[in-house]
């Protein structure tokens, strides 16, 4: 009875001990300052017809170079019109992190499309679209000039600060403005359950669970264009490594990144993540996976050897070790003391 | 002198029928509007398919495409027995498109269906 306050005392410690370096100290030594982030999707070798990525894009919003590219493609294309792009190689999506000053980061983007054909017919082997965005640290929000939030970065979340549900994921005001009819995109779900029981893997490295998944509500959109008009429903979801809170791999295919460079609605499927997949299926592998869309390919971060892959680290052991004798020690201490 | 009149008058002549012949040319460039279709569907049983269809009419002018005639355009994009679907299209003179998004129950993930014109005369 006498031990009780202590042993209480003992497993509360250890719950502290336990949980806060996992969650914050990880996160904030995590130097960003030049971090990149490279996320892919891959196109088999022997891919078919219908196996596409189509990204609409925006001329009068696209940057400078990639826009001539197009128009230079298209003879008497109107300089204001959305354009689709099928894509049937290789898309890369990369984030690097500039400097960071007053707790906002310059953040490039950078979209890579290989083996494009514009509105299915007129070939390009290569197009890339770049641009910069200024991002709040501490609101986890991009900005504009006059600091209205632009919506959340897709390759990073706080691991101790997730968005809450409802809160903004890509303001949708930009397009709205053209003409657009649709809402905000705002989040929907953030769970750390879905796949909790599989091993996730990338062009980068396996991850394991824990995740933090978060979706996006679903959005209806429907846009006149002068000759016509494009409808589709908007619906993200992204899988974040959960003591990084960097991005494993997601589904999006409207980001505050893709409405900055132009793209006003993409796609996201990774067509050889989807046959990889299947072939673990075939071989009846259970409790591992590859998810179908923007999954990492590269990246300089070190990721912390912590909850998230296999061992505990050296320093966890001893602490357990020493633990397991306290705990000892506190159950047979009454009995020694009894006999004193 | 006859001769000069004559030789005026043929010349006149032949500038006149080669400009209506141009001109003929013009309006009567070999273009057409045939019908376009594409379609592209997925069937597992009778309660569990996946359709994207679309049907249109285009302007083709000597053998080249030039636009689809959007308001002859109609398309279908559904599905039935899935978990879930999400339709999306274009249709503008340049491209036109049905596709949809569905997710099978008995698989893990997501696909895509997507027919588009023009495909015979692209």
């Amino acid at each position: 009875m006498k031990n009780r306050p202590l042993l209480s005392l003992f497993i509360i410690s250890q719950l502290v001990t336990l949980s806060s370096p996992a969650l914050s100290s990880d996160y904030t030594t995590l130097n960003m300052d030049g971090v990149y982030l490279k996320y892919a999707l891959l196109a088999p070798n022997n891919t078919q017809g219908h196996d596409v990525n189509i990204f609409e894009v925006y001329l009068p919003r696209m940057p400078e170079r990639p826009r001539s590219l197009i128009l230079g493609r298209l003879n008497g294309t109107e300089p204001d019109e959305l354009v689709s792009l099928v894509v049937r190689g290789d898309v890369f999506l990369t984030f690097r992190i500039l400097s960071i000053q007053n707790e906002t980061a310059l953040v490039n983007t950078t979209l890579e499309l290989t083996n494009v054909w514009i509105y299915n017919r007129y070939y390009l082997r290569r197009i890339v679209l770049s641009t910069i965005l200024t991002l709040d640290l501490k609101r986890m929000q991009y900005i504009d000039d006059n600091g209205s939030l632009l919506g959340r970065p897709t390759f990073l979340v706080s691991p101790v600060d997730l968005p809450p549900k409802n809160s903004l994921l890509v303001n949708m005001s930009g397009v709205k403005k053209l003409g657009a009819i649709t809402r905000d995109i705002l989040v929907g779900n953030v769970s750390y359950s879905p796949l909790e029981d599989a091993k996730l893997h990338t062009y980068y490295r396996t991850f394991e669970p824990p995740y933090i998944y978060i979706s996006s509500s679903q959005v209806p959109f429907y846009w006149k264009l002068s000759d016509g008009y494009y409808s589709t429903t908007i619906w993200n979801y992204y899988v974040y490594d959960f003591d990084t809170g960097v991005l494993i791999t997601g589904l999006f295919d409207v980001t505050p990144e893709l409405l900055a460079l132009g793209v006003i609605n993409g796609d996201s499927y990774d067509y050889l993540a989807a046959k990889k997949m299947d072939e673990l299926q075939k071989k009846g592998i259970r409790h591992e996976l590859w998810n179908p869309g923007f999954n990492l390919y590269d990246t300089n971060i070190k990721f912390p050897e912590t909850s998230s892959t296999a061992t505990p680290s050296t320093g966890m052991r001893y602490f357990f070790t020493v633990s397991l004798v306290v705990l000892l020690l506190t159950a047979i201490s009454p009995w020694r003391w009894r006999r004193g | 002198m006859g001769y000069k009149i004559l030789f005026g008058v043929l010349l006149l002549g032949g500038l006149l029928i080669s400009l209506v012949n141009a001109a003929g040319s013009v309006s009567t460039q070999s273009c057409w509007t045939p019908w376009d279709h594409n379609s592209d569907v997925r069937q597992w049983n009778q309660n569990e398919w996946v359709w994207t269809g679309i049907h249109g009419k285009v302007v083709v002018c000597n053998g080249k495409f030039q636009r689809i005639i959007t308001d002859t355009v109609y398309g279908t994009a559904t599905a039935k027995g899935m978990e879930w679907y999400r339709p999306e299209h274009r249709v503008t003179s340049s491209y036109a498109y049905y596709k949809v998004v569905y997710k099978r129950y008995s698989e893990t993930y997501p696909s895509t269906a997507i027919a588009d014109i023009p495909n015979y005369w692209g």
